[in-house]
């Protein structure tokens, strides 16, 4: 068992640059867990306004009651350096008055500097004010335009414009909360790019120290037998990835409080072929012996492009087409589907998750027997280069 | 007689058109510290890989303590210690687990291979340093660690390929020293090299090897003897008449002088007093002349002679 010893002890030297990987997951699993939002009912975002009319005409008080909906009020400041600190200190977030004469320009087409505005902080809602500003006088002009007097068009522009659209909530982010236990298999949706991370990130450096054609010559040279050392090798390899699956599954349960039953074991076998992948995808990369930054490389573009594309980061229903079609020949996309058929965002299918399953265990077929194939034809060509010395 | 350790017979390797081994043989017995010296390329390090059966030939046989050497004969390989060209130890590991690591490819029970452990760490010094990663050993500590990882379980057969290369002086003598030991506690050396001073210092008996081939075996004095040189005389003299250098080169047992304008150099072969007899000549012209050295022959005279070419010369 050294080699099964040694192997361990290399996993856990590499183990530090997995740590970071784990503890976001955790920490965005547990925000995710705990403040989950009901959310149905919209609301648009107020701000405070101050709003001084010294025209006081029908005009100007259809412009007030335009400005006024939807925001909060703020009575007027006697003092101007009352109203500047107020916009400094954001207790007020917009100014408008309202000049004497504004009815008066308005009826003369004016549309240029006919009420003053102040706000200090740029916003996002004080540019949706001087927005609303510039509609209500295009609006009145237009009405101007078809013949109706300045106060008509006034109350027609303040009527217009008073129109919203209703907006109905359909479906919030990817159905969470739709189904039972929505909060642990959004937790198992994201699992792709925790086991991949962590298992490539550890897993591959480890493979690649024991494989370093010095220390395996030596090895070589001993009394054990190849098999032998590649059986170790495995074994460690296993027990690796099953405690990495297991702390997951585990910590999604506790994350969550739920107990597994019924089709979430389903969830669970999915992520341990998937962990399975991870682990055969870290073994074919390790026999290619590269360095460390180039299994970084590999794993963030193997991780997130990976992610990206199979609907683990963005749903499955918001990818296009090409994308999906793309996505098919990666694992991931059949590891979130069946995780959105066991959330309910597709119709439930038993043969589609056997399906699924099944095509995920076919990758972890291929990419051993790849790492197999590239083993053999890297083992001939270093004993065929292998120069006289 | 002491008994045959490992005996190499009419090894042949090829990799495509070129011949790595051409019908190398070899005979080492029991005790010896046995010296394959060569230059880079001459085949050395592809008669160790054959040994070890890392790598397979095309012709000729090889036996270990008696028996024939497989890949697959682990008894055999387990009383085999191994010491690469290149450290070949794990950076994951701390010293003590390296040394731990490959002492337990051998030895599995548990006690005996902790005394094991800590005898070989004994052995190369590296005390202070069992807890430290092999990153944090300087060039000198880690052909140590490099050493102990190959001797721990108590081999009866060490190879060492190469162990010195870009070791300080320091610690090459030491380990020297480290492997006149091992040979003192009853291990057979095999010592690879293209160090001729090293080979020299510590083999007992020495194969030159160049392009595959077995030039010369012998005790160092042997192989010394198969060469015409016996000493080399150099004087530095600024001024060498020709009527002068032909009365040295016709004195008798020299053989050949060589002068550069600033060093004459004789070569003789067998006799005595050589060099007073060169001098006499000199002080009777009345010449005046600097330092004067005196050189017993070397391995690389020896490769030299036997060769037409230098053994530091030889590229690879």
């Amino acid at each position: 068992m050294q080699v099964f010893k040694a192997f361990l002890r290399v996993l856990k030297s590499k183990f530090g640059s997995a740590v970071i990987y784990i503890v976001l997951f955790f920490l965005v699993g547990l925000l995710m867990t705990k403040n989950g939002s009901d959310e149905s009912v919209w609301e648009k975002s107020k701000m405070d306004l101050v709003i001084e009319d010294l025209d006081d005409t029908p005009e100007s008080r259809a412009l007030t009651e335009y400005i006024s909906k939807g925001n909060r009020i703020v009575p007027a400041f006697a003092d101007e350096d009352d109203l500047t600190d107020a916009l400094y200190y954001t207790t007020v977030d917009y100014a408008v008055t309202i000049p004497k004469g504004f009815a008066e320009r308005l009826a003369s087409g004016e549309t240029e500097g006919i009420f003053e505005c102040r706000n200090i902080h740029v916003s996002y809602a004080a540019t949706n004010m001087q927005m609303q500003l510039e509609k209500f006088v295009n609006t009145v002009a237009a009405y101007q335009a078809l013949g109706q007097t300045t106060q008509e068009a006034s109350q027609a522009a303040l009527a217009a414009l008073s129109d919203e659209a209703e907006v109905t909530l359909l479906q919030k982010d990817t159905g969470e909360k739709k189904g039972e236990n929505s909060e642990l298999l959004t937790f198992f949706r994201y699992m792709p790019y925790i086991l991949l991370s962590v298992i490539m990130n550890t897993l591959c450096p480890a493979m690649v120290a024991m494989n370093r054609k010095d220390f395996r010559y030596r090895t070589n040279c001993s009394g054990i037998r190849p098999q032998s050392y590649t059986l170790q090798i495995f074994g460690a390899s296993a027990l690796y990835v099953g405690a990495i699956w297991a702390v997951f599954v585990m910590a999604g349960g506790v994350i969550n409080s739920t107990m597994y039953s019924g089709r979430l074991w389903l969830a669970v076998a999915n992520a341990l072929l998937f962990a399975l992948f991870s682990a055969v995808l870290a073994i074919f990369v390790s026999e290619f012996s590269p360095g460390d930054n180039i299994v970084n490389i590999l794993t963030q573009v193997s991780t997130l492009g990976m992610c990206f594309l199979c609907g683990v980061f963005i749903d499955q229903s918001l990818l296009g087409s090409g994308v999906l079609s793309a996505a098919k020949f990666l694992p991931a996309y059949w590891y979130v589907r069946v995780i959105r058929m066991l959330s309910g965002d597709i119709p439930f299918e038993a043969s589609e998750v056997a399906v699924a399953l099944g095509i995920e265990a076919g990758f972890v077929a291929v990419f051993v027997l790849l790492a197999i194939l590239v083993r053999r034809a890297r083992y001939t060509s270093a004993v065929s280069r292998r120069v006289m010395a | 007689m002491k008994p045959t350790v490992v005996k190499i017979d009419n090894l042949v390797k090829r990799y495509g058109e070129l011949v790595a081994l051409d019908h190398f043989s070899l005979e080492i017995k029991e005790g010896e510290i046995f010296g394959l010296l060569g230059p880079n390329g001459s085949g050395k390090t592809t008669t160790i890989n054959c040994l070890l059966s890392l790598l397979s030939f095309d012709k000729g046989e090889i036996e270990v303590f008696g028996r024939e050497m497989t890949p697959t004969s682990y008894d055999i390989k387990r009383e085999i210690g191994v010491i690469m060209q290149n450290v070949a130890v794990l950076d994951e590991l701390s010293v003590r687990e390296n040394i731990d690591y490959f002492c337990g490819l051998y030895i599995a029970d548990k006690e005996k291979r902790k005394a094991c452990v800590e005898d070989a760490i004994k052995f190369v010094g590296l005390e202070d340093f069992v807890n430290f990663r092999p990153k944090k050993l300087s060039g000198g500590l880690l052909r140590r660690l490099n050493i102990a990882c190959g001797i721990a379980h108590k081999p009866k057969l060490i190879i060492l390929d190469e162990p010195t290369v870009a070791v300080d002086p320091q610690s090459r003598n030491r380990i020297l020293e480290g492997i006149q030991e091992l040979n003192r506690e009853g291990a057979t050396v095999i010592y690879t090299s293209h160090y001729m001073e090293e080979v020299e210092q510590i083999c007992t008996r020495i194969a030159i090897m160049d392009k595959g081939r077995k030039i010369a075996e012998g005790t160092k004095d042997e192989l010394k003897g198969m060469i015409r040189n016996t000493e080399s005389v150099s004087i530095e003299i600024l001024e060498l008449p020709e009527d002068v250098r032909e009365k040295i080169a016709h004195l008798p047992h020299v053989y050949e002088t060589d002068y550069d304008g600033t060093k004459l150099t004789v070569r003789c072969s067998g006799g005595r007093h050589n060099l007073i007899r060169i001098l006499a000549v000199l002080q009777e012209a009345e010449l005046g002349f600097g330092r004067v050295y005196s050189e017993l022959p070397t391995l690389n005279d020896v490769f030299l002679e036997i060769t037409g070419t230098a053994l530091r010369d030889s590229k690879e």
